[in-house]
């Protein structure tokens, strides 16, 4: 023994770890009271002042001094159990250990416990709770690099920690009534949220080691490495990418490689959950075990964290398997039951005659194995999923990677959506659609003669333009209206709500570019006429809007929906693709373009009559009514040609059916505008041009028939 | 409420924060050093490096405790303060009032 080495007692120096970790504890908890207390009197004037700074001191060292000696803890436990310097009981350790030597110790002080889990429980969970308070400790002091060096070491174990717990439960469990839904207690989950924690620390801080984040996201138990995201910070707490290695040429985040192993365990029948201890179940028990195991179903799980994660919704939905899990999230892939992420199935009895106490997702299209004693579904949570779906094409348009990821996931969720008729998404669901359809306006428009594969390219073939997709959206020959473009469409549509959005966008488009054309003309290198394919996409809309069944009610509300939705989507603000110039900020509010009364309700007997006075899909003001506001807005018609005009309010196109006295009705009196302006200023030929690019898509999709 | 009731309410409230919140603390803090300091002797550890640290770990908490040790006393002046404080209120409020 010498210099800074000293003997110690294994489990003594833990027991004085835990004694200096409740004395740090007490201090945090009791000296600003003390202190705040008597300041409070002293300061008043009341009772004779004493020095209180000893305490102050203490609560300095305190932490310090525990997670010293926790670490000493750490070593000599795991020298102690490799025989390393050990004499007596007494195992020599330098006094102050380096990080890198106690992150290894503890690293293997875990791997040691969990091996002896089954064997010994009880000092299992002791040695990794130990193993939890040093990382704590180091977690709370934020250096990193223990915590890196930790997590480098000790990966594959941490990933495996909530099998190993929910063993160490069963092991003690007194097998009440209740215990059958038990997957990992109260005191299991602080333990996760502590390591899950220290993981995205360090995977955040950019020192996860590509074999360490190998290791957690391609774990053999991926359930079991994702309870650590799930009970630990919220996803945007974890990278946004990781190094490029061998082992992830992309450089994803963490969190997109867990997510596209457990999509690759869900397809191969692999993803296993374990729930109660083997405990048999009847039809009593079926929904608080479908809600359990909804509640640990680790795609969900990772669905949530991606989307606040962000740049994990791109990555996977762009990635390898992108297509897939859009068929899977869209209800688009099985054969039974669509809309289901698959069906939990309890494992085989053993020989035995013992129940399982695993559950294994069946994948949509998949057989259940015959002597399966229990099943249950598993539903998607259609909030999760809307919002992951939404983030996944979020990525501003542009010429960088994540343009081209959140592009490709647009492809990916354009090209597996079911047409309404046959799965109807929820509206949470609908809702990215539609969003993904506002962000992606004018490729769809663009798309409606395109009869290649989907694809994603650069605009024009150049390599610095901007990434733009390229839809299915028209066959060689035949109806176009079972292509993904047209499907895609249909869905959106059916949703009234969604329905009187996507029309607003398309038309305040339609007459944004239609200005632009008229006025400046249209910048170089961008398409050369996308007011044209604006009407082109506002046809492929109404016919779709044609294929869809409404039942009486719902047709009506549809109609007030449409105008009402127009302020909805005002709210989002159009965007636009960059290269015919960037009009964000010239984006009026499609309320404010139309004229639209802000308050207008959706309850179908009360307004039907002023809805009617905005029927957009009369086939004159589809194209008249945007063109000339669009017009009016960029200052086009001179104040002279709109004066007195009953149907111009503010500066806004008011449509109404109804007349003041002695007045035509304004719907009547635009009519008759138009009629004399657009022959004073040939606005007629594009008028007309419009209606033949609507008319085209018409017949387009009706040539074998229509419907989907 | 006299201004009587109001002087023993204030001396309630600060014997309230005094024997209800401070002296607690006080005592957590005492017991939670009383845990540590059996766990430092020679059967833990061996070593140089170890015995000064249980040196200076000792000297330190034996001054911490002495304050705590300290507290009951400072507590009972403050609760004194207060009342002296607010007699004297009382007192030249009856002479406001005489006057």
């Amino acid at each position: 023994m010498s210099g800074g080495e000293v003997g110690v007692n294994p489990e003594l120096v833990s027991t004085a770890a835990s004694a200096l970790e409740n004395l740090r504890n007490v201090l945090s908890t009791n000296v600003p009271i003390i202190v705040n207390t008597m300041n409070g009197y002293w300061n008043s004037g009341a009772g004779s002042p004493v020095s209180l700074a000893a305490l102050n001191q203490a609560l300095g060292r305190s932490a310090d001094d525990a997670a010293s000696m926790r670490s000493r803890a750490s070593l000599a436990a795991d020298w102690e159990r490799q025989h390393v310097s050990l004499s007596g009981g007494i195992v020599t350790i330098p006094w102050n250990p380096s990080d890198a030597l106690t992150a290894q110790a503890d690293a293997q002080n875990l791997a040691a416990a969990e091996a002896e889990a089954d064997s010994n429980p009880k000092a299992a969970r002791t040695a990794i709770q130990a193993v939890q308070a040093d990382i704590q400790d180091h977690a709370d002091s934020g250096d990193k690099q223990w915590l890196a060096d930790f997590y480098n070491d000790g990966a594959p174990s941490v990933a495996n920690l909530a099998q190993t717990l929910h063993n160490i439960d069963g092991a003690n469990a007194k097998l009440d009534y209740q215990d059958r839904f038990t997957v990992l207690t109260k005191a299991d989950q602080q333990i996760l949220a502590t390591f899950g924690q220290g993981l995205a620390a360090t995977d955040k801080a950019g020192l996860l080691s590509p074999p360490a984040a190998h290791a957690i996201a391609d774990a053999p138990d991926i359930w079991s490495a994702t309870m650590l995201v799930k009970f630990g910070p919220p996803g945007s707490d974890w990278a946004v990418s990781e190094p490029k290695s061998p082992l992830n040429k992309q450089g994803v985040s963490l969190l997109a490689l867990m997510t596209q192993s457990v999509y690759t365990d869900e397809q191969n029948g692999t993803l296993t959950v374990p729930v109660g201890y083997g405990a048999s179940y009847d039809q009593q028990d079926r929904d608080q075990l479908q809600q359990t195991l909804a509640n640990y179903d680790p795609l969900q799980v990772l669905l949530t964290a991606d989307t606040q994660n962000k740049n994990a919704t791109w990555q996977v939905m762009g990635g390898p398997d992108g297509a897939g899990l859009a068929k899977l999230l869209l209800g688009n892939d099985g054969s039974y039951d669509l809309g289901q992420l698959g069906l939990w199935a309890q494992g085989e009895r053993n020989n035995e005659g013992l129940p399982s106490g695993t559950f294994t997702l069946v994948p949509p299209g998949k057989a259940v194995p015959e002597m399966t004693p229990m099943t249950v579904f598993d539903w998607p949570d259609p909030n999760a999923v809307g919002a992951f779906l939404n983030a996944s094409t979020s990525v501003p348009r542009g010429h960088n990677p994540d343009a081209w990821l959140s592009a490709e996931a647009a492809k990916n969720i354009i090209d597996n959506t079911p047409p309404s008729g046959v799965f109807q998404e929820d509206p949470a669901v609908q809702q990215a659609l539609l969003a993904t359809a506002q962000r992606y306006l004018l490729d769809l428009s663009e798309s409606t003669t395109y009869n290649g594969p989907s694809d994603v390219l650069t605009f024009g073939n150049n390599p610095d333009a901007p990434y733009i997709l390229k839809i299915t959206g028209a066959h060689v020959t035949g109806s176009s209206s079972d292509t993904p473009l047209s499907q895609f469409l249909n869905q959106i549509l059916s949703n009234a709500h969604d329905a009187g959005v996507l029309n607003a966008s398309i038309k305040t488009a339609l007459g944004r570019y239609y200005t632009i054309g008229e006025t400046t003309g249209f910048p170089p290198g961008g398409p050369a006429s996308p007011d044209d394919d604006m009407a082109s996409l506002l046809g492929r809309v109404t016919s779709e809007s044609g294929n869809i069944k409404y039942v009486v009610g719902t047709q009506q509300d549809e109609q007030n929906a449409e105008v009402n939705s127009m302020i909805d989507f005002a709210k989002d603000a159009a965007t636009w693709l960059p290269v015919v110039g960037d009009y964000a900020d010239k984006a009026e509010s499609v309320a404010s373009l139309f004229g639209v009364p802000m308050d207008l309700p959706t309850d179908n007997a009360a307004s039907a009559a002023t809805a009617n006075g905005y029927d957009f899909a009369d086939a004159e003001t589809q194209i008249n009514v945007p063109m000339v506001q669009a017009l009016i807005n960029a200052h086009a018609i001179p104040a002279s040609d709109l004066a007195n005009q009953p149907w111009l309010v503010n500066g806004k196109i008011m449509l109404s059916d109804q007349s003041s006295p002695g007045q035509q009705p304004s719907a009547a009196a635009f009519s008759t505008w138009w009629d004399q302006y657009n022959k004073v200023h040939n606005l007629s030929a594009k008028e007309a041009e419009y209606q033949h690019q609507m008319e085209l898509q018409n017949h387009q999709d009706a040539a074998s028939g229509g419907g989907s | 409420m006299g201004f009587g009731d109001i002087v023993e309410q204030a001396v309630d409230d600060a014997c309230n924060d005094m024997y209800g919140t401070v002296q607690p603390a006080v005592d957590a803090i005492s017991a939670a050093i009383k845990k540590v300091q059996p766990l430092l002797n020679s059967g833990t550890w061996q070593g140089p490096a170890a015995t000064a640290w249980i040196g200076d770990w000792n000297s330190f908490y034996s001054g911490v405790m002495r304050l705590l040790a300290t507290m009951p006393g400072a507590e009972a002046s403050v609760i004194s303060g207060v009342r002296d404080q607010m007699e004297k209120i009382e007192k030249q409020q009856a002479e406001r009032q005489s006057a």
